[in-house]
Parts: C-alpha cells; sequence; structure tokens
C-alpha cells in the first residue's frame, strides 16, 4: 500500500515534488496508450477473422527500423549513466530515433507504391493505423527529450527516457500484431 | 480575517500576476479556469436544457413544436451529448475538479497549470463546433450520444451523418483531449503535491472521488479515442471497421467489406460505462463533505467508502457488456456481464448507505448545499435500485432501449450529478468570491428543481414498464396508449426544472455582488481551504501553505471546546503532522 | 447561523420524503403500467420484474424513511452527541444493508432470470425455424418453405418491390421460401426460433407483448426463441435508432392456433413459384 503511506516533505522540496509529479504524468500516459493499443488490438483480432482479410506482406526495412529504435534507447541509457557525456548521447538519441522515422515513412511510400493505400484491404487499413498511430506517441518521445536537451542539465531524464523505452517497446509490440497475427 | 470581496473571480493577495488578460482569460490560476468551465458548462446547459423542452414538447404535443422526424434525432443525440460531455463532465468534473483540488490537498495550484490552461482551451473551441452542427446542411448528428455506426458511419442512412457526424467526431475528439489534459493534471496534483501530514487517508472524500474518477476516465477513453479513430477512417477515407459487407441503403449496394457493427458498441461501452462512473463519483464525494460540514459530525465509515470507491471503479471497468445485451453478443457473455454488473452494487450501496448513515445523530444546518446533498441521497437510492433492473439481464429484455433506461440514466448522470454541481457551487462559493449565495433562493432552486425532476423521471420508468421506446418521434403503437396521456404532464414538468433554473442563475450572478461576505470559514469546516482567507488569493494561501495534522472531517469530538478542528489545527505543540 | 430554533426544513424535508415515497407506491398501484404477456419466457420475464419490484420497494421506502427518521430526530439534538461507533459496529452497519441488496441483486438474477435467459437462448428441439429482417423502416418476415432450408440471399439482387430481400432464383432452395411484408405468422403453443438479419443499420426486433427483444446487425445474423401463449395480433416495434421513421417501423405478430396457422401456411406460395 505505498502510496498510502504519509509522505513528509520539508519546505524548499520542489523540483523533487516537480520530478514525483512528471513520474505520475508519465506512468498514467503509458497506461492510457497501452490501452489504446489495447482497443486497437482487439479490434484486429476480431476484423482478422473476416473473409477478406488478407495480409500485407511485411516490408523488411521495418527490421532494420525496429534495430535502430532499440539502438537509441541504449544510447539514451549512456546518456543517462554518463552525465559528463550526456548531451553527446542524447543526440546520438535523437538521431537514431530521426532514422527511424525516416525509415517509416520510406516504408510508408514504399507500401504507397504497392498499392497499400487503397481502402478495402483490413491488414493495410490496420498497418497504416498502427504506424501512424505509433509514430504520434514517438513525436511525444521527441519533445521529451529534446526538451531534455535543451536544458543545461540533463539529469533528469528519468520520466522522458521511461517515455523513450516506453515507445521502444510498443513499437516492438506493433511489429509482433502486425508480422506474425 | 476576512478577504476583500468583489467580482466573481477577483483575486487579492501577494501572488496576483499580471494584468487583465493573464488573470481572468488566459489565467492558469486553478481557480479562475474552474469558473471558466462553469461559465462555459452554463451556456451549454442552457442549450442542452432547450432542446431537451423542445423534445418535450413535441413528445407531449406531437407536431406542434415544428420539429420534423428527420430533425428529432438530431435534437435527441444533441441534447444527450451536450448535457453528458458539455454540462455535467465541464460544470462537476473540470469546474469543481479544479476548485476543489489544489485547495483541499493544500497546494498552491494544479501540478501543470499550463496544461491546465491549455485543457481549457481546447475544450472551448469544441463548443461552437458542436453547436455548429445544427447550421451545416443534414443537420446535427443524428446517431444517437452512442454514434453506432453503421447510422453513424454512413452518409445515407440518416441526414444528419454527413456533415453533422463529422462535427460532432471532431468536437469530441477536442472534448477528449481536453479532458485528458484535466486528468492528468487532477491525479499528479492528488498524487504529489498534497500538504505535509495529508496522507491518503486523511484525503476527504471529494478529492478520493476525483482521484477514482480521473484515473478510471483516463484509462477508459482511450477506447473511445480508438472507436472514433476507426469511425472517422471508416467515414472519410474508405475503410470499413465498422461497416459489414452488403449494407443497402436507399436501393444502393454500399462499397464497404467485412466490418462489426458490434465491435464498435464493445469500444464505446468500454468507455461509456465507466464515464457515468466517472460523473456520479464526484457528486458522491461532494455529498460526503457537504453532509459531513452540516450534519457537524465524521461521515460514517470513510475507510469502507475510499475502499468501496476503488472497487466500484475495477468492477466498472469489467461491466461494459451490460449495455449490449440484446446486441446479439453470445448469450453466455450476457450472463456473465449480468453477474458482475449486480456485483457491483455491494460496493455501491455501501457508498449510500454510507451516505445515509451519516446523518445518525446529525445536527443539521439547513443551507442549500445540504438541501442538494440529501437530495442527491434520494436520487442515487432511487437510480441505483433502478440499476438492479437493467443489470439484470432477464429483465433487460423488456426494459432495452425503453423509457426506463431514459428514467434511470437521468437519475443517475441527471439528477445525481447536478445536485452534486449545485451542492458544490454553494458550499465553495464563498472561497472563489467571498460573499454568500442567497439562501432563500437557494431553497426555492432546490424545491423547484429537485421535486419535478424526480416525478418527471421516475414517471418515465413507468412509462417504460409499458414498454415505451426511447428515441420515437411519436407514439402511435397500440399497447403504449395507455401511459401517453403522461406526456403532458411529463412536459409540464420539465418546463417548471427548465425555468426554475433562472433562480439559480440570478442568484449565482448576483452573489458576487450582493452576497453577504463570508469569513475563511464561513460553514465551520475542517478541511484545508478553510483556512485561507474568501476569496483564496492567487496561490491559494497568503503565506505559508498549511500542513495536515489529523483527519479531514474532525467535527464534534467529545470534550473539545468548539464543535470543530481544521485539518490544520497542530494536535499538541512540538508534534509533528503524521500518521494518524 | 442559529442552531437553537429548529428550522422549518427540518420538519419539510423528511414531511417531503415522507410523501414522496408515498407518491411513488401510490403510483404503481394507480397508473396503468401493466402490460399484458403472451409468451413463455415473458411469463418468466414478468416473474423476475415483479421479483425486483417486491424486494427493491420496501428497500425504497425504508432508505427514504431512514433519511426521513434521521432528519427529524435532529431537530431536538441542540449539543454534540456525537459518538464515533466502533469500527465493528461501523462495519454491521453498512454491511448488513449492503447484502440485502446484493442478495436481492445477484438472487434474483441468478435463481429466477438465468433460467428465463436459458429459454430464450437455448436450441429447442422442435422449434418452427422463421427469419425477420429488418431494413429502414419496415420488417419483413420470411419461411424456409417446404423445403426447410432458408435460400440464399445476396444484396446486389435487392429490389424494394420485386425482390426485397435479394432472393437468389438460382438457388433452390430460395424457390419457396415464403415472404411476408410488415408481418410475422406464428402458432401458439410451438417455439419459433426466430433468426434475425439486417439488410441496412442496426434495428432491434422488439415485441413487447412478448418480452422479445434482439437487435438485427448487418453482417450478422441473430438469434431469439420464443413460444406464444395466446393466439392475438400483437405490435411488433423497433428498439435500436435506426434513422427518421425509427418510430414508425411498425409490424405485427400474428399468433394463430396451430390449425388456423397450418392453413395459413398452405395458402402460402413461394416467392418465385
Ligand atoms: C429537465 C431536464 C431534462 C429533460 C426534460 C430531459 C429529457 C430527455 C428526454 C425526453 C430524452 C429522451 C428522448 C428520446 O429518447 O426520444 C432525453 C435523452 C437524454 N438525456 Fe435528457 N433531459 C433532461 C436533462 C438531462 C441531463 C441533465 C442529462 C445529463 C447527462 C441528460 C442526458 C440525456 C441523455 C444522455 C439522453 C440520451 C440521448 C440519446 O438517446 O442519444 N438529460 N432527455
Ligand atoms: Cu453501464
Ligand atoms: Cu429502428
Amino acid at each position: 500500500m505505498g502510496f498510502m503511506e504519509s509522505i513528509d516533505l520539508s519546505p524548499g522540496e520542489e523540483s523533487r515534488i516537480r520530478a514525483d509529479a512528471n513520474q505520475t504524468l508519465v506512468a498514467i500516459l503509458m497506461a492510457m496508450a497501452a490501452m489504446l493499443f489495447a482497443a486497437f488490438t482487439a479490434s484486429y483480432a476480431i476484423r482478422r477473422t473476416s473473409a477478406d482479410w488478407i495480409p500485407v506482406p511485411f516490408p523488411s526495412l521495418l527490421w532494420l527500423n525496429t534495430a535502430l529504435l532499440i539502438a537509441s534507447s541504449g544510447t539514451l541509457e549512456l546518456a543517462r549513466d554518463r552525465p559528463v557525456h550526456a548531451r553527446r548521447w542524447l543526440r546520438a538519441t535523437l538521431a537514431l530515433g530521426l532514422a527511424f522515422a525516416a525509415g517509416q515513412i520510406l516504408a510508408w511510400t514504399e507500401l504507397a507504391a504497392a498499392g497499400a493505400f487503397s481502402p478495402g484491404n483490413p491488414h493495410r487499413a490496420f498497418f497504416l493505423l498502427l504506424t501512424a498511430v505509433h509514430g504520434a506517441h514517438l513525436v511525444g518521445a521527441f519533445l521529451a527529450c529534446g526538451a531534455a536537451l535543451g536544458r543545461s542539465r540533463s539529469e533528469r531524464l528519468g520520466p522522458c527516457a521511461a517515455w523513450w523505452h516506453f515507445v521502444g517497446a510498443l513499437w516492438v509490440y506493433v511489429v509482433i500484431v502486425l508480422r506474425f497475427f | 480575517m476576512e478577504g476583500p470581496s468583489g467580482g466573481l473571480v477577483r483575486m487579492s493577495g501577494t501572488h496576483a500576476a499580471g494584468g487583465f488578460w493573464t488573470r481572468y482569460v488566459f489565467s492558469r490560476d486553478h481557480k479562475v479556469i474552474g469558473i471558466q468551465y462553469i461559465l462555459t458548462a452554463m451556456a451549454m446547459g442552457l442549450v442542452g436544457g432547450a432542446l431537451a423542452a423542445w423534445i418535450r414538447v413535441q413528445l407531449a404535443w406531437p407536431g406542434s413544436a415544428g420539429i420534423s422526424p428527420e430533425q428529432y434525432p438530431s435534437l435527441v443525440t444533441m441534447h444527450g451529448t451536450l448535457m453528458i460531455f458539455f454540462v455535467v463532465s465541464l460544470a462537476l468534473v473540470s469546474g469543481l475538479g479544479n476548485i476543489i483540488i489544489p485547495l483541499q490537498v493544500g497546494a498552491r495550484d494544479m501540478a501543470y497549470p499550463f496544461l491546465n490552461m491549455l485543457s481549457f482551451w481546447t475544450v472551448l473551441p469544441a463548443c461552437p463546433l458542436m453547436l455548429a452542427s445544427f447550421f451545416v446542411p443534414g443537420g446535427a448528428a443524428a446517431a444517437g450520444w452512442t454514434a453506432y455506426p453503421p447510422l453513424s458511419a454512413l452518409k445515407g442512412a440518416i441526414p444528419g451523418s454527413g456533415w453533422g457526424q463529422s462535427l460532432w467526431l471532431l468536437a469530441m475528439a477536442l472534448f477528449i483531449a481536453s479532458f485528458t489534459m484535466g486528468g492528468l493534471n487532477f491525479v499528479a496534483t492528488i498524487f504529489n503535491l498534497r500538504a505535509r501530514g495529508l496522507t491518503m487517508m486523511r484525503l476527504p472524500l471529494a478529492c478520493w472521488t476525483y482521484l477514482v474518477s480521473s484515473i478510471l476516465g483516463l484509462l477508459s477513453f482511450p477506447a473511445l479515442t480508438a472507436a472514433a479513430i476507426m469511425l472517422l477512417l471508416d467515414r472519410h477515407a474508405g475503410t470499413s471497421f465498422f461497416v459489414p459487407s452488403g449494407v443497402v441503403i436507399a436501393g444502393q449496394v454500399q462499397a464497404h467489406q467485412g466490418g462489426t457493427p458490434l465491435l464498435f458498441q464493445h469500444l464505446f461501452w468500454f468507455l461509456g460505462h465507466p464515464e457515468v462512473y466517472v460523473l456520479v463519483l464526484p457528486a458522491l464525494g461532494i455529498a460526503f463533505d457537504v453532509i459531513a460540514a452540516f450534519s457537524r459530525r465524521p461521515p460514517h465509515g470513510y475507510r469502507i467508502t475510499v475502499w468501496s470507491l476503488i472497487v466500484v471503479a475495477v468492477l466498472g471497468m469489467v461491466v461494459w457488456g451490460h449495455h449490449m445485451f440484446t446486441s446479439g453478443m453470445n448469450p453466455y457473455l450476457g450472463k456473465y456481464f449480468s453477474v458482475v454488473t449486480l456485483l457491483i452494487t455491494l460496493p455501491f450501496a455501501a457508498i449510500g448507505v454510507n451516505l445515509v448513515a451519516s446523518l445518525w445523530r446529525a445536527r443539521l444546518r439547513w443551507t442549500p448545499a445540504m438541501l442538494w446533498a440529501l437530495g442527491l441521497i434520494s436520487a442515487v437510492g432511487t437510480g441505483g435500485l433502478g440499476g438492479v433492473y437493467l443489470g439484470n439481464a432477464t429483465a433487460d429484455l423488456h426494459f432495452h432501449d425503453s423509457y426506463f433506461v431514459v428514467g434511470h440514466f437521468h437519475f443517475m448522470i441527471g439528477m445525481v450529478t447536478l445536485f452534486g454541481t449545485f451542492a458544490g457551487i454553494f458550499y465553495w462559493f464563498p472561497k472563489l468570491t467571498g460573499r454568500l449565495m442567497n439562501e432563500r433562493l437557494g431553497r426555492l432552486h432546490f424545491w423547484l428543481t429537485s421535486l419535478p425532476m424526480f416525478a418527471l423521471f421516475f414517471l418515465m420508468h413507468l412509462q417504460g414498464l409499458r414498454g415505451m421506446m426511447r428515441r420515437y418521434y411519436e407514439f402511435s403503437q397500440d399497447y403504449v396508449a395507455p401511459v401517453l396521456w403522461l406526456q403532458p404532464v411529463l412536459t409540464v414538468l420539465a418546463f417548471v426544472v427548465f425555468a426554475s433554473q433562472a433562480l439559480f442563475l440570478i442568484n449565482f450572478f448576483r452573489s458576487p455582488f450582493r452576497g453577504e461576505s463570508a469569513g475563511p470559514n464561513p460553514w465551520n469546516a475542517t478541511t484545508l481551504e478553510w483556512t485561507t482567507p474568501s476569496p483564496a488569493p492567487h496561490g491559494n494561501w497568503p503565506d505559508e501553505t498549511p500542513s495536515a495534522w489529523r483527519g479531514p472531517y474532525e467535527y464534534s469530538r467529545n470534550g473539545n471546546e468548539s464543535d470543530f478542528e481544521l485539518q490544520s489545527a497542530p494536535a499538541a505543540p512540538g508534534v509533528l503532522p503524521s500518521k494518524r | 447561523m442559529d442552531d437553537r430554533s429548529p428550522s422549518p426544513l427540518s420538519l419539510a424535508f423528511p414531511l417531503a420524503l415522507v410523501i414522496l415515497a408515498a407518491a411513488v407506491v401510490g403510483t404503481f398501484f394507480l397508473l396503468d403500467w401493466r402490460l399484458d404477456v403472451a409468451s413463455e419466457h415473458g411469463r418468466g420475464v414478468d416473474q423476475m420484474i415483479f421479483f425486483l419490484l417486491v424486494c427493491t420497494g420496501p428497500l425504497f421506502v425504508a432508505g427514504h424513511l431512514a433519511v426521513a427518521w434521521f432528519v427529524w430526530k435532529s431537530r431536538w439534538r441542540d449539543t454534540p452527541a456525537y459518538l464515533p461507533p466502533s469500527p465493528r459496529a461501523e462495519w454491521l452497519a453498512t454491511l448488513i444493508p449492503v447484502l440485502l441488496i446484493g442478495a436481492v441483486a445477484e438472487g434474483g438474477v441468478l435463481a429466477i432470470g438465468m433460467p428465463v435467459w436459458g429459454q430464450v437462448y437455448r436450441e429447442e428441439p422442435d422449434t418452427l425455424p422463421v427469419e425477420i429482417v429488418g431494413k429502414q423502416f419496415e420488417w419483413i418476415a420470411r419461411y424456409p418453405g417446404r423445403d426447410g432450408k432458408f435460400g440464399r440471399t445476396e444484396p446486389t439482387l435487392i429490389d424494394d418491390v420485386e425482390n426485397p430481400l435479394g432472393l437468389d432464383e438460382d438457388d433452390p432452395a430460395a424457390t419457396d421460401d415464403i415472404v411476408v411484408r410488415g408481418a410475422l405468422y406464428l402458432p401458439s403453443g410451438r417455439a419459433a426460433s426466430i433468426r434475425i438479419r439486417s439488410l441496412d443499420v442496426l434495428h432491434s426486433f422488439a415485441v413487447p407483448v412478448m418480452r422479445t427483444k434482439q437487435d438485427a446487425v448487418p453482417g450478422l445474423v441473430t438469434r431469439t426463441q420464443m413460444r406464444p401463449t395466446t393466439p392475438g395480433k400483437y405490435e411488433i416495434t423497433c428498439a435500436e435508432l435506426c434513422g427518421m421513421g425509427h418510430y414508425r417501423m411498425r409490424g405485427y405478430v400474428n399468433v394463430l392456433t396451430p390449425e388456423e396457422f397450418e392453413a395459413w401456411r398452405a395458402r402460402q406460395v413461394g416467392w418465385f413459384e
């Protein structure tokens, strides 16, 4: 019953309170994103049982993208571990994230060329939907970590790193759903 | 100590910031934002109420209201949507929540004041957007507040499914975004900004209900977000998430293929059911606080209530299927949803019983806030017992989509929430303005609103027992004939309710200037908001924020000189505030 | 605020509550809300509702009287007399009414409700197969004909006058299907297994006097079952918003004696005959 225990704060602990609040915020945002993707997954599971479901070939470029995003989580952890080089590793993280985003756009155009934007096929519709909604969550990760870069002190990376990793994990989940189900 | 009194949102004290625009318009002060929400909700409430009155004229004297059968579903849809999302959600949850939470937890403001401001300015444009849909080709959305596809997905299915439904979805998207930002702030504020010594088990019940309600809303709105995105794609991008193959509208076979309408219903009600708790629970929390203050004793069973709230919320997320007993869902699922739904009666009844038991050995003070809280007990009891009928899958074979349902949900999300809102506004009004609302007008408003409302919505239950269906433009069926004579009666009652809101408006807008001045603690209440001057200044406390040394409801303790003890009153010199 | 002289409200309010409770109970006896019932499971549904009325009625009255009583008592108390109850007493005061309500709610649905629910949804052996199809804004009934099989339908074949259900002429099973617009004919005493479809949006096949209600969902065949008990003509209504004509989407269930029903069926010809 941790959260029901007494909290005992001495005055002037503003910044600790702020950090705690940020943590609460990110935890709830994660739970919300999880609910959102749970709703999409449930829809996916129901929709795929209908007769017109034809799996779209999985663009192999996405494997590379996945690797980039996982690597970016690694560099972000390095940034957290080494306060001295934090900004350098943070820049690397953002670069890897941008590369991922570029790769995603490339994969979309590839699919578009193959006629994926014709709306008839439900698997394609889900493909676009899930990658797009994931992209929207990635934008949030960019904003959070970009802001951390802008600030002079990068020690308080906790909440934004948590969101970045979460978005990475979300992507792995999306890949598993789209590729294997 | 008495603060300067004056205009509705007049601020004072050392923390006052900025000029007119940053103080009253683009304000980040939670109290100003709360008032902005309430004013917005009042404006939308006038529209929603006028729609209800207009609908009632058509129902009482068919054809005399100038409503055509094409327009009727639009009016019902917009009435429901406005009332739930733009009146009750904004006034009770966003509005009063904003006002109460930081003050009760002893914080200077919300955890994220800018986000808070953004939240209001996101929902504000949604209001004209929603209302504008009356004036677009085809008229406003007409698929019900539930927006079930295919009706809401196919433009030809009903006139309002063209432009109107698109605007509806857009306005709802803004609403969801705003409500999410608001909820995040509520939760972060309650979890992280509590005063020293204010443990969770010393939190006033109003705060507890806002906490549970916010978490519940945050976790369930994503399902509606997902459904709305897919519905939008079905409407505009040619996908088929919800529209099946072979739908024939006006002789035309539609291009959509393979979707499942029931999927939308599941997603919608995954939000829709928790949403009613999101609205109802804060009203209950306010009732607990108000009843404690005006019965001069602690509420019965604080801990039982807190745990019941949590159980209600958890169970509330797994019972959405009780809106779908007759939908064609697997009958075994129907059994499951029925049994689990009726389990909620246990914690919910515990909360209700605790409200009643809180009056045992009370010394009542008959303020209008107390009248509303007592009226709320009657409404929540009656509405709750109605829920026992509707959660019963077998009985629902008769009640589904009948006026029994209309009567029931008006008791819960109409009466309980409005009664809670009125109680809250009367109770915290002095904290915002430094003045009291007029009691005589308040009492008159109470009687003229609560009794006709009870009669109106109770009689709807009986029409529902007779099998009268909802969302009907008129009733030509023979089997309902014996209860149709009630229609004009209900309409007259509705007009009394609608007209008596003028009393409230007069009171609300006059009292900031003419009301009796209130001291910092006009009700001799105990929680932290009553330790600061009225009106509470920008930053809430002129100097240090208070600490909590004791529980939230120390009324009528034996052996004490006064009959209440502020939460911030030290137990003894030198003792640190700590756990009870 | 003067606490010494009791406010007139401490008399008016409890009185209002008592009158309210009495009025609510009274309306149940005065108003004509009772609807005939003409199906077997419908009687079960009514028993379920009756059970709830009988059990929740006293709870409603008791709750209102309790509030009225506590409020009334507060009239004479002018010194703080509140003593916190022991945790045990507190628990008991909450638990007893809660268990009572819980027992009514769960006991009712488990003991009375579920068997009736089963009657509606279990597959019985010797049922009469019929189909009812909703479209904006009309009910169309179909019988499988002599072969006992429903023929194929195809949305593209639908023609509002010539072929409202889009029956496929090339399917031999479809030739003898009987189509009746706006009315369903059923024999009394025999359970009808009703398959329900929709051609366009959601509808709900509702026969209030039968206590039958089942949504018509496009893309899905839903099912319900009823055994009419009394011959007569009963109204079908629509219980799911389906468009501007929702309120006038009507039809009739004509319940005939078994002999009359056989005679009626013998007179019908298949759609393509
Ligand atoms: C005097 C006040 C009110 C009156 C007379 C009134 C009347 C009505 C009526 C007659 C209907 C049913 C129309 C039909 O099915 O044909 C209705 C529907 C509805 N009302 Fe109210 N109402 C009032 C206040 C409220 C409030 C405060 C709420 C707050 C949440 C509310 C929420 C709804 C909703 C959600 C619907 C369902 C809309 C739909 O079917 O899509 N109403 N109201
Ligand atoms: Cu529900
Ligand atoms: Cu209909």
